[in-house]
């Protein structure tokens, strides 16, 4: 017997140890325990914003090509604001408007895909899950219903066509239900009427602003003045009840008062032209540098101090005199000879050429007497510092999704192509909306249309090729041609030349291939399906090249 | 009569006692030591049928008459026969056969004769396995087992070369074989204390381990002490490592000067815009970066080991130290460990086993490098000053403005500490001569710290220098119990194995951040600017209950059946616990009359096995629907979307059928392995590419069928055997192939568009490559689109987007038009040989390694630029044509133009090369001085050598060697460290 009990005993004490095999994850939660608590809801709301600070995992692999910070530039490179001193295959290829360059298989392109549609599968989940009659839910859903009307926004207008060339465009799937199958494309006028239906539905849930790094029932007007401002077609009359809805959202955000203007000293940081000698990515304190307090700003991604290792976006914007930071997106000449047309506009103070300095810190000059600056590979370097100064670091600032600059200029373009319709008095209403913007920036104001031609004769909102003769000016050529000034670098270039049916000038210094104009009719002008997605939906169909 | 006879088995082995008349005689046989005894004897009574065998402590009892001879037999040893006289009593020795064919060899969980095995199993003994000065034990088995694949690490010295048996079964999973040390599933252990390996490759050996043994199985047995004189042995290795390039070769100062020059004449610029960026003076600088990055290394093995011990108590005590300065700038790896094998007899039935294993190692690295440095730049003035970075910001032409000679000079470093412990306690109780029981309880415990302080910090902001901490603690804690049965009647043997094992594999990290340093203090708590903190907790958890059955007759006929059921933690909560299991049979012909009459073997097996084994090499909690933590906005906790489970995920279950032949020639001079498998794969595990659309961009799910095949041939010839000279061949060849079999939905053209619909297309192991998985096609498979090369007319790039019925390629200058091909990622022989020359003490030794049939893509093709990396270095490539100049120059390469079109790089059919490759993995000559010196200098033995490892590769690609591209042979091989060659001097004597 006792032979035995050893037996036992050494068989049975192991089992002892036998091991529980439902394991959970320490550092995240199951989606049923997210969404269960109005706590999980928040958070998984806010984790959108997080998506954009990071790189992005996609099917199991991080790679540089998926950080987010980068990839919001895809769209701000397709303009003529801007060049870029390093040849990336993939960024530089999209803004390259040459069939032969476009790239199916770039790896930014894949990241905005995914990180997009990353978020909208948590709107989804919210909106359609979420049955909230208290407050702070009503408040959450609304802020997915904006959420998922921005996301949608920022998607159709990278691989759709504008709405104003044609609302039966493919545009991006329009997955709403979670649980939905694979879809095809839907068209650019689905989308665009799912994205008007989310943000009248995030303006009646959403509460009135408090904080501006939250959506608020204003930002949900100012969208939709975005949106309506996009869908009016400067040749088309029939779409003057757009405009009309655009007009009539901006004025119930400005008129609300919440959003004034920032004052001249407050938005540059100074009322003065920034000295030329002193030392590029010295802190100036801009809005930007501050958007988060700023009642100008109507919506912003917030960035904290404590992101600066993983969203100092400005890198790329700026390079310091000491050398820090990348400096690989540059003002471009054409933005900057357009802007110097007026040498009081304040706006030249977000450029920042990278002067080299001599001992005394006055700036160099070479023997023919020009200034000398720093230049990046033959790239001389024009920096820019709206992405910088957020605490004094030069790369580091709020997101800007949407600030009252742009409504008053959605106001102003709305009111610009009824002018074109045949409104007169549409005309001197557009014309107050500008000069309220160029009076902050201590720009020239206009009496008169002709008062723009005097200042810009080349008219740059509607560009024509080296040697031709320019266009005249109309209304909505003032307007853009003030977007162009004061939107630059913020999202919006590419989109309010090409919906307006203009031509975009790109013969300057750069990577990009096409030296010239770029007709609105160009394929190239939206991006290409990701390589990847298509393999992964065949329901997918690729742009036309 | 065949009924009967199990009847008669079957009433034996239940009754608790037999025997009941004549002389009882009882004793032990033992090997010639008079210590380790010899379980499975043939005992019989001379000129009957009547006998016994002899236990696992190789006890007997049998009943004999006085005057009757008792012969004891047991292949691999001399037979022996006793005449019984009046004494009960009888202990045997038996004296190993000259033939040596016996060996007892560990397969897993229990250890078995040669002659036994139904399996493919190969064993290599630790004397095979000296031929590599390596840390890794993988690396000594390179081209010594058929079918077993090991490619280098490259990484760093410390690293570990991957291993794949009998190629891959699988996709997305990992098929990396499942270690065994000392009969425990996983565990650590020093190379130098191995006794020998065993490789299990088919499902008959491999069933046992169940949902992990799908990838092969390694059992590895450690050396331990045997009764009688401590035995003292050391013995040592210094030599010199040297960087391999293989054909990798960049293009010198002034030549890369003059080809960007043209290239800037290409691209429109004039002379003085080329100038202004590139004056004539930098043309003559040519720094050579290569060299700076890589140089001669010196590398040392150490070890002093103790074994022996008395009839209770047996030791093996060692100590080991390796160092090794690697071939990389500032890399340094120091090793030391400690092992203690001790087993006691607490009593006859008693016995205590504790084996440890401890060691420490110790890497540096403080040179972290990314491409290497055009020759423009130089790390250092002209008066030997370092370069500062603000000054290299500034000046450097290369496109990633760093200087790789900073780190080092502003005090930098990254070091890695790693403990670790294995203690393990085996304890074994033999109530009887037919039974015994075993617990085993085996923590395996790596505690790793990494210190690493970047004085220059993040380089591109100004928050001074940084530090980063981080502790990584796993723990594998296993216990098991087993309960082993042995009974034998007459001609008949029968043994079984029940046991059951628990195992928690716990994963913690955490690593803390900061910054703000100015170099007096590289401490975490002076940072100036605190930083990020980060850290997670993994738990896996394994039961699994098992058993297994074998029987023989006549020692002809051998059966083996095993069953195992595990649940892991890993599985999803429908699928948690898995059954596997295995047959396998043998017949050893050699022993039937008809094949010993024909005087043509000295042995003759024939092997069959079938079985089902699984794969759980998958992430944890995949099958969970996640949400992260590790996410925030405005300074509170967010949640970000992390995976999508699936609750029905499961293992992969690979059924595998396995027949080979052992046969033996000639006196044993020429011994012959060869096997043929089929593993049908099902199930697979796979990250599903989703469309991002749903959220979520992949999820694990099992799909589809993968089969593989192969032949694997092992042959040992003694070619010349005299009392001086010898020579002796060991080749192994493994051919294998794999094809997709199914994938979900139907395999049908049906958009003819050349591709099967249900072909799944997937990012291989980066960004770079894309793979393709399609019915017919092979589980690696690369899918790129056709290159063509450079416009005959016009230079510019150029893709095939179809042929004519001429043959002749259309061209096109889009890529989104051009053919996608496919090319397979896997070769179709592998192996290695050995050649061993012995002329009285000298002993001259070659290893060579070898695999063909398979592409590979060379990544260090990027280096053949077209103007789109400018300021990248430029390869010379290896044995292709000149770049297209003019109008009809036919070349695949594209001419190099400044602000060019900067197409050719993408990833097209251009970088796939032939990855066929012949490699001398070691060359070693020694001298055994002869007994008579070494007795007058009082050594037991002595021998002297030299070696040379990673001395050549033979390949016809560009780049360093496609051995090192990994085994999908898409890992990156730019930026990658050319191969260590070792010259080594050594000495091994006993005392």
């Amino acid at each position: 017997m006792k032979k035995i009990n050893y037996i036992y005993l050494i068989i049975l004490l192991p089992l002892l140890f036998s091991c529980e095999l439902e394991q959970l994850p320490s550092d995240s939660v199951s989606s049923i325990q997210a969404f269960s608590s109005v706590k999980g809801i928040e958070q998984a709301t806010v984790g959108q914003y997080d998506t954009f600070k990071k790189n992005i995992v996609i099917r199991g692999k991080r790679s540089w090509q998926y950080n987010m910070p980068r990839v919001i530039d895809m769209v701000n490179l397709q303009g003529d604001d801007i060049y870029i001193t390093n040849s990336y295959n993939d960024l530089t290829s999209f803004n390259q408007y040459n069939p032969e360059s476009r790239l199916l298989d770039g790896g930014f392109n894949l990241a905005n895909w995914a990180a997009h549609y990353k978020n909208i599968a948590v709107c989804n989940k919210i909106i359609s899950d979420v049955d909230g009659t208290d407050a702070e839910l009503k408040a959450l859903v609304g802020e997915n219903y904006y959420l998922r009307a921005l996301w949608y926004l920022s998607l159709t207008r990278t691989y759709g066509r504008p709405y104003t060339h044609g609302t039966d465009y493919l545009s991006v799937p329009l997955r709403l239900d979670p649980d939905a199958d694979v879809q095809e494309r839907a068209t650019v006028g689905e989308v665009y009427a799912q994205i008007i239906s989310d943000l009248e539905m995030a303006a009646e849930l959403l509460p009135e602003v408090t904080m501006r790094t939250r959506p608020s029932k204003e930002a949900a007007w100012a969208l939709l003045s975005r949106v309506y401002t996009w869908m009016t077609d400067p040749t088309d009359a029939s779409t003057v009840n757009y405009a009309d809805l655009a007009i009539s959202y901006a004025d119930k955000v400005i008129n609300s008062g919440k959003f004034p203007l920032t004052s001249t000293s407050s938005y540059f940081g100074s009322s003065e032209i920034r000295p030329k000698n002193m030392p590029v990515g010295t802190p100036v304190n801009h809005y930007f540098s501050r958007a988060k307090e700023e009642s100008e700003t109507v919506f912003a991604l917030g960035v904290l101090a404590s992101d600066a290792g993983i969203i100092a976006r400005g890198k790329m914007f700026m390079q310091t005199y000491e050398g820090l930071g990348f400096g690989q997106y540059c003002a471009s000449e054409y933005y900057r000879d357009i802007l110097a047309s007026d040498n009081n506009d304040l706006r030249t103070n977000f450029v920042e050429p990278r002067y080299q300095l001599d001992e005394n810190g006055n700036v160099k000059v070479d023997e023919n007497g020009n200034d000398m600056i720093f230049n990046h590979k033959g790239y001389v370097q024009y920096n820019i510092n709206k992405f910088s100064y957020m605490g004094g670091d030069p790369f580091l600032a709020d997101i800007v999704y949407q600030r009252s600059a742009e409504v008053y200029l959605n106001r102003a373009e709305a009111y610009a192509k009824k002018g074109l319709f045949g409104d007169g008095s549409a005309i001197q209403k557009a014309l107050d909306d500008v000069n309220t913007i160029r009076t902050r920036a201590h720009a020239a104001t206009y009496n008169s249309i002709s008062d723009y031609s005097a200042v810009y004769p080349s008219n740059p909102g509607n560009p024509v090729a080296d040697g031709e003769t320019p266009n005249g000016a109309d209304i909505l050529d003032v307007v853009l041609t003030e977007r162009f000034l004061e939107l630059a670098w913020e999202f919006n270039r590419s989109v309010d030349v090409f919906r307006n049916k203009r031509n975009m000038y790109r013969n300057y210094l750069g990577p990009h291939l096409i030296k010239g104009i770029v007709n609105w009719d160009n394929n190239r002008i939206i991006a290409p399906i990701p390589l990847d997605e298509m393999n992964a939906n065949p329901l997918l169909e690729q742009n036309p090249n | 009569m065949k009924n009967l006879n199990w009847k008669v088995l079957l009433f034996l082995f239940m009754l608790p006692c037999f025997g009941y008349a004549q002389q009882a005689i009882t004793g032990m046989v033992t090997e010639s030591d008079g210590v380790s005894p010899i379980p499975g004897v043939n005992i019989v009574i001379k000129g009957t049928t009547s006998g016994t065998i002899s236990g696992m402590d190789g006890s007997y009892s049998i009943n004999v008459n006085e005057g009757e001879t008792l012969v004891f037999s047991f292949v691999g040893f001399v037979s022996k026969e006793v005449l019984v006289g009046q004494e009960s009593t009888i202990n045997v020795s038996l004296e190993t056969d000259a033939i040596g064919l016996e060996e007892v060899i560990a397969v897993g969980y229990s250890s078995k004769k040669k002659t036994e095995i139904s399996s493919a199993v190969v064993n290599v003994s630790s004397e095979k396995l000296q031929t590599s000065t390596s840390h890794d034990v993988a690396t000594m088995l390179q081209g010594k087992v058929a079918g077993l694949q090991v490619m280098s690490d490259q990484q760093s010295v410390g690293g570990s070369p991957q291993m794949r048996i009998r190629g891959s079964g699988s996709i997305s999973a990992s098929s990396s074989p499942l270690w065994v040390v000392d009969g425990i599933i996983g565990g650590s252990f020093d190379p130098q204390d191995v006794a020998d390996i065993t490789v299990l490759k088919d499902a008959g050996a491999t069933g046992l381990y169940g949902s992990r043994a799908a990838g092969g199985v390694i059992v590895v047995t450690t050396k331990r002490g045997k009764a009688g004189d401590t035995k003292v042995r050391i013995s040592s290795t210094t030599g010199i490592v040297k960087p391999n390039w293989g054909n990798l070769e960049f293009m010198d100062g002034p030549e890369f000067y003059d080809l960007i020059r043209r290239g800037f004449a290409l691209g429109g610029k004039t002379e003085s815009e080329f100038l202004a960026l590139f004056p004539s003076e930098v043309r003559n600088v040519n720094y050579d970066w290569m060299g700076f990055m890589y140089d001669q290394g010196f590398v040392t093995t150490n070890n002093i080991s103790l074994s022996g011990g008395n009839e209770k108590t047996t030791f093996y005590l060692s100590g080991n130290y390796n160092h090794e300065d690697g071939i990389l700038r500032s890399d340094v790896y120091d090793r030391g460990s400690a092992t203690l094998n001790l087993s006691h007899k607490l009593s006859d039935k008693l016995s205590i086993q504790l084996n440890t294993f401890s060691s420490f190692v110790k890497n540096q690295n403080t040179t972290s490098f990314t491409v290497f440095n055009v020759p423009f730049d130089t790390p250092y003035d002209e008066d030997g000053n370092v370069r500062p970075q603000d000054w290299v910001r500034n000046n450097y032409y290369t496109q990633e403005r760093i200087n790789f000679a900073l780190p080092e000079e502003l005090g930098s470093y990254n070091e890695r500490g790693t403990l670790t412990l294995n203690p393990s306690l085996k304890l074994d109780y033999n109530p009887t001569e037919w039974m015994s029981v075993s617990a085993s309880t085996r923590i395996n415990y790596m505690s790793s710290v990494l210190e690493r302080y970047d004085a220059d910090g993040a380089q591109s902001t100004d928050i001074g220098g940084e530090v980063r901490n981080n502790l990584t603690r796993n723990s594998d804690i296993l216990t098991n119990a087993i309960l082993r049965l042995y009974k034998s009647y007459g001609e008949h043997a029968l043994s079984g194995i029940i046991g059951g094992e628990f195992n928690e594999i716990t994963h913690k990290y955490f690593e803390a951040h900061g910054a703000g340093y100015s170099g007096e203090s590289t401490i975490l708590d002076v940072a100036a600017v605190p930083q990020s903190v980060s850290g997670n907790n993994r738990t896996t958890t394994y039961n699994s209950f098992f058993s297994q059955v074998d029987y023989n007759y006549q020692s002809k006929y051998f059966f083996t059946g095993s069953y195992r059921v595990d649940g892991s933690s890993r599985f999803g909560a429908n699928n948690r616990y898995g059954q596997f299991w295995s047959v396998a049979g043998s017949w050893m012909l050699s022993n039937e009359d008809f094949i010993n009459d024909l005087g043509l073997f000295n042995s003759l097996k024939l092997r069959s096995s079938y079985g089902l084994t699984g794969n759980a090499s998958l992430d944890d909690y995949v099958h969970l629907n996640t949400f992260t933590l590790d996410a925030s906005y405005m300074g509170e906790n967010a949640l970000s979307a992390l995976s999508i489970g699936n609750p029905d995920l499961t293992w992969e279950v690979a059924r595998t059928f396995n027949l080979g032949v052992d046969a033996s020639v000639l006196d044993n001079r020429i011994s012959m392995t060869l096997d043929y498998y089929y593993s049908k794969n099902s199930d697979l595990l796979f990250r599903v590419p989703l469309p991002a659309e749903f959220g979520y961009s992949e999820q694990w799910r099992n799909i589809g069928r993968l089969d593989n095949w192969g032949y694997e041939l092992a042959l040992d010839i003694a070619a010349v055997k005299t009392p001086d000279f010898n020579w002796n061949v060991n080749l192994q060849i493994g051919y294998s192939q794999d094809e997709v079999k199914e994938l979900p939905g139907e395999a049908i053209d049906a958009d003819e568009d050349g591709l099967l619909d249900n072909s799944i297309v997937y990012l291989g192991s980066d960004l770079f490559s894309n793979k393709i998985l399609q019915v017919g096609g092979n589980r690696s498979m690369f899918y790129a689109a056709e290159w063509y090369g450079a416009d005959p007319q016009t230079g510019g790039a150029r893709w095939v987007s179809g042929y004519n019925n001429d043959g002749s390629p259309v061209l096109t200058d889009n890529r989104e038009e051009a053919l996608w091909l496919t090319a397979k990622g896997m070769p179709d022989f592998m192996g290695g040989f050995t050649n061993v020359f012995e002329y009285k003490g000298l002993s001259l030794e070659t290893v060579f390694s070898y695999a063909f049939g398979d592409f590979t893509i060379i990544r260090d093709n990027a280096y053949d630029n077209d103007g789109q990396y400018l300021f990248r270095p430029e390869m010379v490539v290896y044995g292709q044509e000149d770049r297209w100049e003019k109008p009809g120059d036919v070349s695949s390469r594209t001419p190099w133009v400044y602000q060019g079109d900067l197409r050719s790089s993408q990833y097209s059919s251009k970088y796939w090369e032939n990855g066929n490759y012949l490699k001398l993995a070691s060359l070693s000559l020694g001298y055994s001085f002869n007994k008579n010196v070494t007795q007058r200098l009082g050594l037991g033995a002595l021998k002297v050598f030299a070696r040379g490892e990673n001395l050549k590769v033979w390949h016809k690609s560009s780049g360093i060697s496609p051995e090192l591209t990994g085994f999908d042979a898409d890992a990156p091989t730019r930026n990658s460290r050319p191969l260590p060659s070792k010259v080594v001097f050594g000495i091994d004597l006993t005392l």
